[in-house]
């Protein structure tokens, strides 16, 4: 490991460093960060009130709009000065955000993505290809000063040039991939049809800053002759590194020595015990340029607490598997699209997820879900109980998985209508 | 000594039907035996065509889900009792029909049953020691 004193710390003294950060942190926002200040005001908490981590459910969220309310640098808590760098992300909602680090902070970051490389057998003898953009994007620098520091050979591609990409990795020897999983996914594909697999030497891939699916991952592994591994992070948090898969690859660990994970309820923002998917919510503890307490990310996913095989005593994360923004209210039930992908999933025995499409209306009063799908080759067969069977066994396990009851219909394939090759997953016809 | 026949699925709409022959025959695709299996909300068509690969090449790319599947194609009289002479045949070797249909064949004025059972070989050896040899696609078209 690459710091076993901090990543196999027993949880009592996890918890009680995290106890002594917050602390320092939140004193720190509200004498520095007068945006932080006012929400506690608005509250009426001073930062007195609080004395541990049992505490952090009485500290206000802070939201994406935050960062752009206070853009560019009105909610950073050091001078300009001590601000070595900035990064900054467009999002889908216009305006950009500014994040900015002292020189500590990236310091941290790269020790971050250190733990994860070292765990998974990456080592000063690697040559990691960086095919994350560079740039203002967190995710080219973010992993690049990680690879430097377990001393590995970088190759700083960036993104784009697939030949040139694919023959650096056979020239200069590639044994280690940073990049997206879809251009991760584009690359196999070329490398493929290039017939050149066996003169790569890749051994472990890294892909994140986009969602995934297991098929993705397991054709990528077949295809690169890899080792897949994912990796989590927001610009607002740090950047990729927050969160990173070990070589159990069952979840991803969470450092908490520098982050505190919470999943709550979007709508109540109740916060949700172990095990229940909710939004995640994350407490920075160690950055200095930019922290930030209780960001909400809109990203839902649950919390795993069970010891994990690889020996760390940091909590995990699954893979997040949507977003609040998409979540429904269907007689009062929270449903999140994502829910009813994991079953098409599970149905489909883990092959392609079939397309489908959630149809929501109000008949008498009462919310109705549709959710249609498309016959997909696994499953179909030719009996007619057979069809009938699939068609059950989807309505019993999103009966069981949303706590509430769905008509299915199954549908030809590629009937389902979609927009620029992305299919339309939901369609809401209540007049609310 | 199996045949390939097309199993299409039919999802509850109107015109599903019309639309999967629509497309065959625009295709120059000659059916010769078509049957419906089907629950109050899908169906299952199984067709029995000169080219299956062409077929289920087209119906694919009309956004229709098909399978082959292999079946027996066995000969008989047309004429009373023929039909129950095989059934007997099949039944009293333990096998059993997941399937049937029948169409009269113009090449030889005979028919033809169409089946799957639960056992292929065992049927083919049954009907051998009978002197009935399922036809193959060769013999049928
Ligand atoms: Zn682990």
């Amino acid at each position: 490991m690459w710091n076993k004193e901090i990543e196999t710390m027993p949880r009592e003294q996890i918890k009680a460093l995290q106890s002594e950060r917050l602390v320092k942190q939140v004193k720190r926002m509200y004498e520095n960060v007068p945006a932080f200040k006012a929400r506690m005001d608005e509250k009426n908490l001073k930062p007195s009130d609080i004395h541990g981590i049992e505490d952090l459910s009485k500290l206000p969220f802070s939201y994406k709009s935050d960062l752009r309310d206070n853009y560019p640098y009105g909610l950073f808590a050091v001078p300009m000065k001590d601000i070595v760098r900035v990064h900054a992300s467009s999002g889908t909602t216009g305006k950009q955000i500014v994040v900015g680090y002292t020189e500590n902070d990236l310091e941290v970051w790269a020790d971050a993505i250190a733990r994860m490389l070292t765990e998974i057998g990456v080592d000063a003898n690697s040559f990691i290809q960086v095919s994350f953009g560079y740039g203002l994007f967190t995710g080219g620098l973010g992993a690049h000063y990680g690879a430097q520091k377990v001393g590995a050979t970088v190759i700083p591609m960036s993104t784009g040039n697939t030949a040139r990409q694919i023959q650096t990795m056979i020239d200069f020897g590639t044994t280690v991939l940073f990049s997206t999983p879809s251009y991760a996914m584009y690359l196999a594909e070329e490398i493929e049809a290039m017939g050149v697999k066996d003169q790569l030497k890749l051994k472990v891939g890294i892909f994140g800053a986009e969602p995934w699916t297991e098929d993705m991952r397991k054709t990528l592994e077949d295809k690169l002759g890899i080792k897949a591994y994912d990796i989590y992070g927001l610009s607002e948090i740090m950047g990729p590194g927050v969160a990173c898969e070990c070589t159990a690859q069952a979840g991803m660990h969470v450092w908490e020595d520098l982050f505190i994970p919470e999943i709550i309820d979007p709508e109540t923002e109740e916060v949700l015990p172990a095990g229940k998917s909710g939004e995640l919510v994350f407490t920075t503890l160690a950055k200095e340029g930019f922290p930030l307490i209780r960001y909400r990310t809109k990203d839902i996913c649950s919390i795993n607490l069970e010891p994990c095989k690889c020996g760390r005593t940091h909590l995990r994360i699954n893979k997040p598997s949507g977003r609040s923004d998409d979540m429904l209210i269907i007689r009062g039930v929270n449903v999140f699209p994502s829910q009813i992908e994991e079953v098409l999933l599970k149905v489909s025995n883990n092959a392609i997820t079939p397309n489908y499409q959630i149809i929501v209306d109000r008949v008498n009063n009462t919310d109705t879900l549709d959710v249609n799908v498309e016959m997909s080759e696994s499953m179909f067969a030719d009996e007619v109980r057979s069809i009938e069977r699939t068609e059950k066994q989807i309505t019993e396990m999103l009966r069981s998985t949303l706590g509430i009851g769905a008509k299915v219909h199954l549908v030809n394939p590629k009937s389902i209508e979609r927009s620029e090759g992305k299919a339309k997953r939901v369609i809401d016809n209540r007049k609310l | 000594m199996n045949i390939r026949q097309l199993s299409i699925f039919l999802e509850n709409k109107v015109g599903r039907a019309s639309a999967v022959i629509d497309a065959l025959s625009e295709s120059n695709i000659n059916i010769s035996a078509l049957s419906i299996a089907d629950t109050a909300e899908y169906g299952i068509m199984r067709i029995i065509a000169d080219n299956p690969q062409k077929a289920k090449d087209v119906l694919t790319d009309t956004g229709v889900m098909v399978k082959i599947t292999n079946v027996l194609a066995i000969p008989m009289g047309h004429k009373p009792g023929e039909l129950s002479r095989l059934l007997k045949i099949l039944t009293d070797s333990d096998i059993s029909i997941e399937y049937m249909y029948a169409f009269v064949n113009e090449h030889n004025g005979g028919a033809v049953l169409i089946t799957k059972t639960n056992n292929p070989e065992g049927a083919i050896e049954a009907l051998g020691k009978n002197k009935i040899t399922p036809l193959t696609e060769n013999e049928l078209f």
